[in-house]
């Protein structure tokens, strides 16, 4: 196999116009079986298969399984085992298969026999290594291939990390790659003399070259798109990366520009140059896998049904409990699944009325912490930010801020001299030498007494108003919108706390994860603050009372933050909050306090390598000293488990049990005759809770493709993400360790289970307005319960028309799960 | 005491074997860490204030306890007491069970070629250690393929080692480990005639004993084994790089006596030495994933000290082989922290600007003078032991390097003075500690022979190094030259997979499959 002489008549001279806004379109229609993944900056996570949504869930993974190795459904072996203990019976199968009129007692034998299926009936092997299989030169250089790219991608992607890092990047991965391409031993080695020549009869442009590679290479034009997906599957992570670089990243992003197109102009310009044109036929189709088929469709829908039978009957048997007209405070919580622990915990506690809202209160704003270089934007990937709010010293404490900001300053002027000093010739020997008998003990120190550093930041106020933030008609409609649709627009008490979330942890590469994801993946205090500024403002709160809304003059809004780690509580601005609200904000805070003991109790003993006592304050400890534990690789289990999504009041599930599975979005029908609310609620907190149930789904049952590994192999690279031991490509999604224990998943994989008390023609409205949720509903990748409140019952849809909801099970049976579950 | 320090980690390994995975057996296995580091702690005590303990044992084995190899099993003990409960949280059981019954046997493997005797000992401890890193790289997750790399090397560097000794044994016996010079004198004698050339037995077993230090400490032009281990997890490297590779320079201090007739020996330890410091440094500089700079830098380390123990600085390689251990176990401990602290450094500050600051020279310069100066009132202490002039301008270059680092963020530029003297007294404590570390060593080393090289020759490395740094940096100006410079050295750093090899295409398509989709998860 000879690379061919490249002044062979195949060349293409000079792509036209209307050539390369076909391959434009070719390129893009091929990335879209990748989902875009975001830096472990900011973690965001997202429906893998999102590009494909319009193929609805079945079809979708059918597609993904052609082209990856996956089979999209949770394994025989899982079911087996879920069919073992009982939790998917053969009423639950038995209820799906007349959905389906399919006849129970001839499919049944059929589904248990599936159950045996061996394990591995994984699709075809990636890329082109079906067909080339017996050409064992060809696979050494496809493995080769990917090797050589994946290490150029991470160095050309780096920013900062390294200590000698390429030049000038701004002409993008395919230009700098041919400017040093005849240097690669890749090439050098197969190629011999000819790779300098080789290289340099490349096209200056990647559009060019990828034309170029694909006429060399014999790729049809109707198969085109099928090449450059099986090419992009090869390096999933890195093209996933570069998608979200050239899509999302926004024009202000500073990191290397890493396109989708360049990375195929690379790797196809690799395969023209090693690879001999005559002999390969590349572009026929894969063949479809054969791993999932209708019965694994099939068992995972009785298994999410058991589920949604088991909550509904809960949720109806838990009707008629009114709370107290006028609740000593209202806090408003992150719809996050984590905070209806914390939410049922504190109610329990007093006359306290809760509320779930996106975490980033409806300001998209990015902010900029006292002393950042850039704002970081806090609301939910699918909003961009409308402005910059920058951190500002309190009033009066700027001295401390100053000496704030020159420790920072100093902080990161010795760790670059540490930098600096690891690669300068002869420093990093004696710099070693020197550190090594402080690190170790400090190691030591930190690994039999865990403690997270304590960040001593003197008083500020984050003020939406300030220069180049909100306007103040912004800040009146957002401030309008979030009371309107957490329903909170009558009956203020004293005291309203909104309350962000984070999850703090030690040396956790995937510490963002833990964040709130309302927040674009960042801590979701700063948007508390900010939100609490804009309501507590005497023009704004004048400018609601024109909307109808009158917060009385004694209501003050409250900042908070859930430490989602260890289940504590912090008010934030203290200094701002009034004094007449001293008493009852302490009272509050002692009772917040409990509720996160009650509820670090309540999930302490599910980790594992938890102390097996049952003692609370055991399991207090114990998560305290987890979260600040850098050996730790579960710090907490986050959304694991996360199961359902409720918009609805407080009515609907309070004093449940729903064990921290189930995000809840508040919403009140009444205040929302046309459908307005409901409409933002189901396009966009509902598809962020679509997004991260799906990325908890495709993490569980395809780890190796949509999860990122072993937490103890992880190898981080700069602060885009890792790679897993030896292997070069990204990992996107989650760690196995987020999703299961052992061998064994943690994790229940099912698709999102939509509750929502609202009249059924509104739904329908709102379903059919919207392309995306319509796709999200009628296309099976969430299922959809309503109530319309008036006493019907609930109602599931499928097929787009409503059917009344029947458990598949008695409610004995109910009963029984309920305390198992 | 001596056995109390052998025989703690075999009780721990039986019991991680047994009992690894329940709650008390990890309190258990740490608390016996722990106990073993005090009776490392208390033996370097008794060596310190009395006479040497020495065990004997059959078959001539036989233990005895002197400074270097307290210092050794001191190491191994410390490193073990945090990464085992470190381990026990961040494995999962089946995985710690592995690795807290083969992590002691390794460290009982350590101690046994620390505190060895004779020579007998010394090579069974070191085979011992071998089998069990290979055990616990293979058996803690890692792809085959990485632990067959493993393995294949420490087949050849023990094999190089087992080779010394029988030859040893032919011509000289089993000697003791502190009587190594007479050894010597009866194996200068043995002489084989290969043609024109003749050679002693002294110069075949010198240079497999450097053979096999070149081959541990994971050097060039050796099998590039290290940067496969990072298919291996967190705490197994930890391990790896604070108490395995840094054996090869222990093992080239204890047998240094072979090498006072041997001057080709030391040419080899040098080169292979300093070439692996420059390539390691420059392919840890260029990797931007935080593991594999970690993996490089350690082989560049691991040059460095094996260049110092070439050149007869024994006292200050084994201070160096010590507190790089400890730096480097705690930076991999560590790696976890490396996405938050990218972020948190880019968030803080600027990047550097393109121009240069014309104060970072003059700061580099004066902070580099000062330390200069500084080392001159503590002088007469730090030319006590051999390359003491070395030790003192490698830190002159560092703090140089450091002030300069410090001056390229521009918002701290105010506070220069604080940098000043925290390198000052950053420097003059490690200097201080340095002379006081070797002092206490010095006096149990073996004495350096004729054959040995010229410390000057650290020096005259360190500015060939320093004048090719700053063609780098001028060819910055030459946008093509430095980027051909970079890729040449990332290309290096990256390694390439093999791409050719006579594999069939079954085994072939089940390792594409096993690289690239059956990760271990």
């Amino acid at each position: 196999m000879e690379a061919t002489d490249l002044s062979a008549p195949q060349r293409v001279a000079a792509s036209s116009a209307a050539e390369r806004a076909r391959l434009r379109v070719d390129v893009e229609s091929a990335a879209r079986l990748l989902a875009p993944m975001w830096p472990l900056e900011s973690f965001i996570a997202v429906n893998p298969l999102m590009g494909l949504l319009e193929l609805r869930f079945e079809g979708a993974v059918r597609e993904a399984s052609r082209w990856l190795p996956l089979t999209g459904y949770p394994s025989p072996a899982f079911m087996k085992a879920a069919y073992g203990e009982g939790r998917v019976t053969d009423a639950d199968l038995a209820a799906v298969l007349a959905e389906r009129h399919l006849d129970a007692d001839q499919t049944l034998p059929a589904l248990r026999a599936w159950l045996e299926h061996p394990e591995g009936a994984v699709g075809p092997s990636p890329g082109a290594a079906g067909e080339l299989a017996d050409r064992r030169r060809a696979l050494t250089t496809y493995l080769a291939t990917d090797a050589q790219l994946a290490a150029f991608c991470a160095t050309f992607a780096d920013e900062g990390a390294s200590g000698w890092a390429l030049g000038d990047r701004s002409g993008g991965l395919y230009h700098c790659w041919r400017a040093v391409a005849a240097l690669d031993p890749l090439l050098r080695c197969r190629l011999r003399r000819r790779a300098a020549r080789a290289v340099a009869a490349l096209p200056a442009d990647p559009e060019d070259a990828l034309l170029e590679a694909l006429v060399r290479l014999g790729v049809p034009a109707e198969h085109r798109v099928e090449e450059l997906r099986r090419q992009l599957t090869r390096l999933p992570g890195w093209a996933s990366y570069a998608r979200w670089r050239e899509e999302w990243a926004g024009p202000d992003c500073t990191s290397p520009p890493l396109g989708v197109l360049d990375l195929l102009a690379v790797r196809m310009s690799y395969e023209a140059l090693l690879f001999d044109p005559t002999g390969t036929a590349p572009g026929s189709a894969p063949v479809p896998a054969e791993g999932g088929g209708p019965w694994a469709g099939i068992w995972l829908e009785a298994y999410e049904r058991h589920y949604r039978d088991d909550i509904l009957g809960r949720l109806s048997a838990g009707r008629g409990i009114q709370r107290d007209a006028q609740p000593e405070a209202q806090i408003v919580f992150c719809i996050d699944a984590r905070s209806e622990r914390l939410r049922r915990c504190l109610e329990a506690l007093g006359p306290y009325a809760t509320f779930g809202f996106a975490g980033f209160f409806g300001f998209p704003v990015a902010v900029a912490g006292l002393g950042d270089r850039y704002g970081t934007a806090r609301c939910p990937v699918l909003i961009s930010p409308r402005a910059i709010v920058r951190e500002r010293p309190a009033p009066g404490r700027a001295r401390a801020a100053v000496s704030h900001l020159r420790s920072r300053a100093r902080a990161a002027a010795a760790h670059n001299a540490w930098h600096v000093a690891k690669i300068a010739p002869g420093a990093a020997f004696p710099l070693a030498e020197a550190l090594g008998w402080w690190l170790w003990p400090a190691a030591g120190l930190r690994t039999v007494w865990p403690r997270l550093s304590r960040h001593s930041a003197p008083p500020t106020v984050l003020d939406p108003g300030a220069a180049g933030g909100l306007a103040l008609d912004e800040r009146i409609l957002f401030a309008e919108n979030a009371l309107v649709t957490m329903g909170l627009v009558r009956d203020f008490s004293p005291l309203v706390v909104l309350c962000g979330h984070r999850g703090r942890t030690a040396a956790n590469p995937h510490a963002s994860a833990l964040d709130c994801g309302a927040c674009a993946g960042a801590p979701g205090g700063p948007s508390a603050r900010l939100a609490a500024a804009a309501l507590n403002e005497p023009a704004v709160r004048a400018a609601l009372v024109e909307r109808g809304i009158r917060v009385p003059d004694d209501t003050w809004f409250v900042a908070a933050e859930h430490n989602t780690t260890t289940d504590d509580v912090t008010i934030l601005d203290w200094h701002l909050v009034p004094a007449r609200h001293g008493a009852r904000l302490a009272q509050l805070t002692s009772d917040l306090a409990e509720a996160g003991r009650r509820c670090a109790a309540e999930r302490g003993p599910s980790l594992p390598g938890a102390p097996a006592v049952r003692d609370a304050r055991v399991a207090v400890a114990h998560v305290a000293r987890r979260a600040a534990d850098w050996a730790q690789i579960r710090p907490e289990w986050g959304l694991a488990r996360n199961a359902a999504f409720v918009v609805g009041p407080r009515s609907l599930t309070s004093g449940i049990h729903l064990e921290g599975r189930v995000f809840l979005h508040s919403y009140e029908p009444d205040l929302d005759p046309d459908g307005l609310v409901l409409e933002s609620i189901l396009t966009g907190p509902l598809v962020v809770a679509q997004w991260i149930s799906a990325q908890y789904y495709f993490s569980s049952v395809a780890p190796e493709v949509f999860g990122a590994g072993d937490k103890t192999l992880h190898n981080p690279v700069g602060g885009i993400g890792v790679l897993c031991g030896e292997g070069r490509d990204l990992r996107v999604g989650l760690p196995w360790q987020s999703v299961a224990v052992g061998n064994r998943l943690y994790h229940e994989p099912m698709r999102l289970l939509t509750i929502v008390q609202a009249p059924l023609g509104r739904l329908d409205i709102v379903i059919a307005r919207n392309t995306v949720l319509g796709q999200l509903v009628d296309g099976q990748w969430l299922h959809l319960v309503a109530e319309s409140g008036d006493g019907t019952g609930w109602h599931t849809r499928r097929a787009g028309s409503w059917w009344p909801w029947e458990p598949a099970m008695s409610c004995g049976e109910v009963a029984r799960w309920n305390w198992k579950a | 005491m001596l056995i109390a320090t052998l025989g703690v980690p075999l009780v721990g390994a039986v019991l991680g074997a047994l009992a690894a995975e329940s709650f008390t057996g990890k309190r258990l296995l740490s608390g016996l860490a722990l106990l073993n580091l005090g009776a490392a702690a208390l033996l370097a005590v008794l060596v310190t204030f009395g006479k040497p303990d020495f065990v004997p044992g059959p078959w001539n084995l036989a233990l005895a306890a002197d400074r270097l190899g307290v210092l050794f099993a001191l190491l191994a003990a410390g490193i073990q007491a945090t990464v085992l409960p470190y381990a026990a949280r961040c494995l999962d059981p089946r995985a710690f069970r592995r690795f807290a019954a083969v992590s002691q046997v390794l460290v009982a493997a350590t101690d046994l070629t620390g505190t060895a005797a004779t020579l007998s000992t010394l090579v069974l401890g070191w085979v011992v250690a071998s089998v069990a890193v290979y055990a616990l790289v293979a058996g803690t997750g890692a792809p085959p393929g990485a632990a067959r790399r493993l393995g294949a090397a420490f087949l050849l560097g023990d094999g190089a080692l087992v080779g010394a000794l029988v030859m040893i044994w032919r011509f000289a016996g089993d000697p003791s480990l502190f009587r190594l010079s007479e050894a010597e004198a009866r194996l200068a004698a043995v002489r084989f005639v290969l043609g024109p050339a003749v050679l002693t037995a002294g110069d075949a077993v010198a240079v497999l004993v450097v053979a096999s230090a070149v081959v541990r400490s994971a050097l060039w032009p050796g099998p590039r084994w290290l940067p496969s281990t990072l298919a291996a997890p967190t705490p197994v490297s930890a391990l790896l790089h604070a108490g395995v590779v840094n054996a090869g320079g222990f093992l080239l201090i204890r047998l240094s006596p072979f090498f006072a007739a041997t001057p080709a020996a030391s040419v080899l330890a040098l080169t292979a030495g300093l070439g692996t410091a420059a390539l390691g440094g420059v392919a840890s500089a260029v990797r931007s994933d935080v593991k594999g700079a970690l993996v490089y830098s350690t082989m560049s380390q691991m040059g460095f000290m094996i260049a110092e123990c070439a050149v007869g600085a024994f006292a200050a390689a084994a201070f160096h082989l010590v507190a790089h251990g400890m730096y480097k176990a705690s930076l991999f401990l560590g790696s976890g922290d490396g996405i938050s602290e990218h972020v948190h450094d880019r968030r803080s500050c600027a990047p550097p600007a393109p121009a240069p600051n014309r104060m970072r020279p003059v700061l580099a310069c004066t902070g580099a003078f000062g330390l200069l100066a500084l080392a001159g009132l503590l002088h007469p202490a730090l030319l006590a032991h051999r390359g003491g002039e070395v030790t003192v301008v490698f830190a002159a270059v560092t703090s140089g390097a450091l002030l300069w680092g410090w001056a390229e963020r521009r918002q701290a530029f105010g506070q220069t003075p604080w940098a000043f003297l925290g390198v000052a007294v950053a420097g003059a404590a490690y200097l201080l500690w340095f002379s006081a570390v070797t002092g206490w060593l010095t006096p149990e080393l073996p004495a350096v022979g004729a054959g040995f090289l010229s410390p000057f020759w650290l020096l005259g490395a360190l500015a060939a190094a320093g004048g090719l740094a700053a063609i780098v940096a001028y060819a910055g100006r030459w946008p093509r030259v430095a980027a051909r410079l970079h890729a040449r050295a990332l290309w290096a750093a990256w390694g390439m997979p093999p791409t050719r090899s006579a594999m069939s295409a079954a085994k072939q398509r089940r390792r594409l499959e096993v690289e690239l989709w059956k990760q271990p998860i």
